[in-house]
């Protein structure tokens, strides 16, 4: 018994420590946009005794159209992340229930492809987009951000969706319905955890994508959010308390995301009792 | 972090080459279907302007260019740093580069020898507009001897020094020598400033108005060899010099990147002298709120001389024009123009140093005092060597700088094998 109350007193020694270490630099960038004006990175003895005040989250809203890119992200983002999810959900479906020839070929593929760093294949993933005639739309960069997240989200759903008992399929198929409805009744809400995290990580991975986006994008009334955010920063030197306010600004959207679905990542499947012996 | 931007950078650069080879240069512009009557051109024009010039670009220079040339339209579109080099690379091999862009004067001679920039050399009036800016500035454009571009605002660095450590350190004016300096820097040290002399970081940026001024040498004149330049015995003392400096405790921490940075370090009365150019004085002094007045609170002064003279590095921006531009002409109409007197005018009301000479010889234009410096520095300014080969180059001798300051590696051994380097990169 004493040493479980010691163990725990490690542990959550260790717990407070961790979170300390990572809260705080967190805390630094919200105190240092209390600041004024901050062109060399403030001291801590300036930072916290910042008064807080929403000056710099004003100017930062009404400066360089931020609004308008806000509500560009929100669109690109969101788009790309159903889009993302929906086709993975189903790519992964089908390579769980089908046999085809070069299934497992077709899959290693699919793994290759998200091995290849970004910046390598911008170039030739830019001449493709401007041969359909997409630069400088949104669906171009939509094709380029479905395309690159189907990718990672089959291969997380695959291994999902092996999870889900075959015997629940069968229930279906004895009352006659097909592949639609496995995937619609059993495979979607019994998924749902995993759905959630999976469009976290498409949404936030959208919502902070730069170099595509400003590849793709030339108008700059079209532009995204990072996009605006690193307009902020200067050749020479940067106003920090700006950047620092212009990326909470930024990152509450992924905050509000994470806070929806984070009640599904403790969820289990479901599936406990579906299926007797 | 930086060696894999660089890594980035030249991986970006050899698949633009391959993908250059693969379509043949083929390029079909769009810009100019969108909007703008059939009679009037659009020129895109990429740019990387600070808020206060963009202002000056979006409300005096367009309407003023498009009402003398009212068949020329400018869409201007601000770029961010951050990935520029690459996006630029993006564009022009996907044939969709702007007409026009501002940038770095040291990225024109790579961009030049990709085939990614339009020869301005032939276009009518160009000798006149070359023999009308500063020659530095102007030869940053040339390539194979032809010239790529032209230089649209130029800039250095002169020495700053903050007030309240130079009287401790018994000087009431800025030191005028490399061993003045040296006195006042370990006055000042012993005074308890934390830094000295604050090289910016090592690279060639930040050490380059030293090195020069105490004597070293990059190159020949015409940047074909390195070897016996580079490693020359001035360039070795050079060297060994700012290495004295750095074992002696009179450097900064930020010549290795550490803490606290040159302004951070100027504004706590930490650092005796940094070295940075009139944005210093610019931003800082429009600093809402700051107690720290950069111009009562410094004291200004050129490189101080060593046996070199007083030698500062340029920077700036050039002009350039796309190969795969559909309107050179009236792009070159732009360029011509942004290097008249009224433009470069107007460019230096948000404290941009014009290449035009008359026009930086303006008492009226430059009647700030600090200016005047900066101008007076610039007559003996060096560009960084303009060469295609440049940010390769750069960062072999950058990381031997740093292993020399670092007490890892002795001058003549990093000059030595920074020249050979350097010399077979210069080959490709």
């Amino acid at each position: 018994m004493k040493g479980n109350i010691f163990a725990k007193i490690i542990v959550y020694a260790f717990l407070i420590l961790g979170l300390v270490v990572f809260i705080t630099p967190f805390i630094y960038m919200v105190m240092t946009t209390f600041i004024g004006d901050a062109y060399s990175l403030p001291r801590p003895n300036e930072v916290f005794t910042a008064v807080p005040n929403l000056d710099n989250y004003e100017t930062v809203w009404n400066k360089n159209n931020f609004f308008r890119y806000f509500m560009n992200s929100l669109l690109v983002a969101g788009v790309a992340t159903v889009g993302s999810v929906f086709l993975g959900a189903l790519t992964a479906y089908s390579f769980v229930r089908f046999t085809f020839p070069g299934k497992e070929l077709l899959f290693r593929v699919f793994l290759f492809t998200m091995m290849i760093p970004l910046v390598l294949a911008i170039v030739p993933q830019f001449t493709v987009i401007k041969n359909l005639g997409l630069v400088n739309t949104y669906w171009g960069l939509w094709l380029l951000y479905i395309g690159g997240g189907v990718v990672g989200s089959t291969f997380f759903l695959r291994g999902f969706f092996e999870t889900v008992p075959k015997e629940l399929e069968e229930s279906i198929l004895m009352d006659g319905g097909g592949n639609w409805t496995i995937f619609r009744r059993i495979y979607l809400p019994l998924s749902k955890p995993a759905l959630g995290t999976m469009a976290i990580f498409a949404f936030s991975g959208t919502w902070d994508e730069y170099f595509v986006a400003l590849t793709i994008i030339k108008d700059e009334a079209m532009r995204t959010l990072p996009i605006a955010l690193m307009m902020f920063q200067g050749k020479y030197a940067s106003n920090w308390s700006w950047i620092f306010a212009a990326s909470i600004i930024a990152i509450l959207p992924v905050i509000i995301i994470y806070i929806v679905f984070q009640k599904k990542f403790v969820q289990s499947g479901h599936t406990d009792g579906a299926v007797k012996g | 972090m930086k060696l894999l931007n660089k890594l980035i950078a030249g991986v970006g650069i050899s698949t633009l080459l391959f993908a250059t080879g693969c379509t043949g240069g083929s390029s079909e512009t769009s810009s100019g279907s969108d909007g703008g009557s059939k009679d009037k051109v659009v020129l895109d024009y990429w740019h990387t302007y600070s808020d206060q010039e963009e202002i000056i670009l979006n409300e005096k220079i367009k309407p003023l260019f498009e009402k003398e040339h009212p068949n020329i339209e400018l869409k201007l579109t601000r770029m961010p740093y951050e990935g520029l080099k690459q996006q630029v690379v993006a564009g022009v091999s996907g044939g969709e580069a702007p007409d026009l862009m501002r940038m770095d004067i040291v990225w024109v001679s790579e961009f030049a020898k990709m085939g990614a920039l339009q020869d301005l050399s032939g276009f009518e009036g160009f000798d006149e507009v070359k023999n009308s800016v500063f020659e530095s500035p102007m030869a940053t454009n040339l390539y194979e001897g032809k010239y790529y571009g032209v230089p649209v605002n130029t800039n250095t660095k002169i020495a700053i020094y903050n007030k309240e450590l130079l009287e401790k350190a018994g000087y009431s004016e800025a030191p005028e020598t490399m061993e003045q300096l040296v006195d006042a820097s370990e006055k000042a040290v012993k005074a308890g400033a934390k830094g000295g002399i604050a090289i910016g970081g090592s690279f060639s940026w930040a050490f380059l108005p030293y090195f020069w001024s105490l004597g070293g040498t990059m190159t020949n004149e015409d940047y074909t060899k390195f070897d016996g330049y580079l490693n020359s015995p001035e360039s070795i003392a050079a060297v060994e010099e700012i290495a004295k400096w750095q074992k002696d405790g009179l450097v900064a921490p930020t010549v290795l990147g550490g803490e606290p940075g040159t302004w951070d370090g100027m504004k706590n009365n930490e650092y005796l002298m940094i070295d940075d150019g009139p944005w210093f004085y610019s931003i800082l002094g429009n600093e809402e709120g700051s107690k720290f007045k950069p111009e009562e609170a410094t004291v200004s002064g050129l490189i101080p001389a060593g046996p070199g003279g007083s030698s500062s590095v340029i920077g700036g921006e050039n002009l350039v024009t796309f190969a795969g531009s559909e309107h050179p002409e009236e792009a070159w109409t732009f360029a011509k123009w942004m290097l008249t007197d009224e433009p470069q005018r107007l460019m230096a009301e948000a404290g941009l140093i014009p290449t035009n000479k008359e026009t930086a010889n303006d008492p009226e234009v430059i009647q700030n005092p600090i200016v005047q410096k900066y101008v007076k520095q610039l007559e003996t300014a060096l560009p960084r060597t303009p060469v295609p080969q440049w940010s390769e180059i750069e960062a072999v001798i950058n990381l031997n700088f740093e292993k020399v300051m670092r007490g890892e590696m002795d001058a003549k051994k990093a000059l030595d094998d920074a020249a050979k380097k350097a010399d077979s990169l210069l080959q490709q």
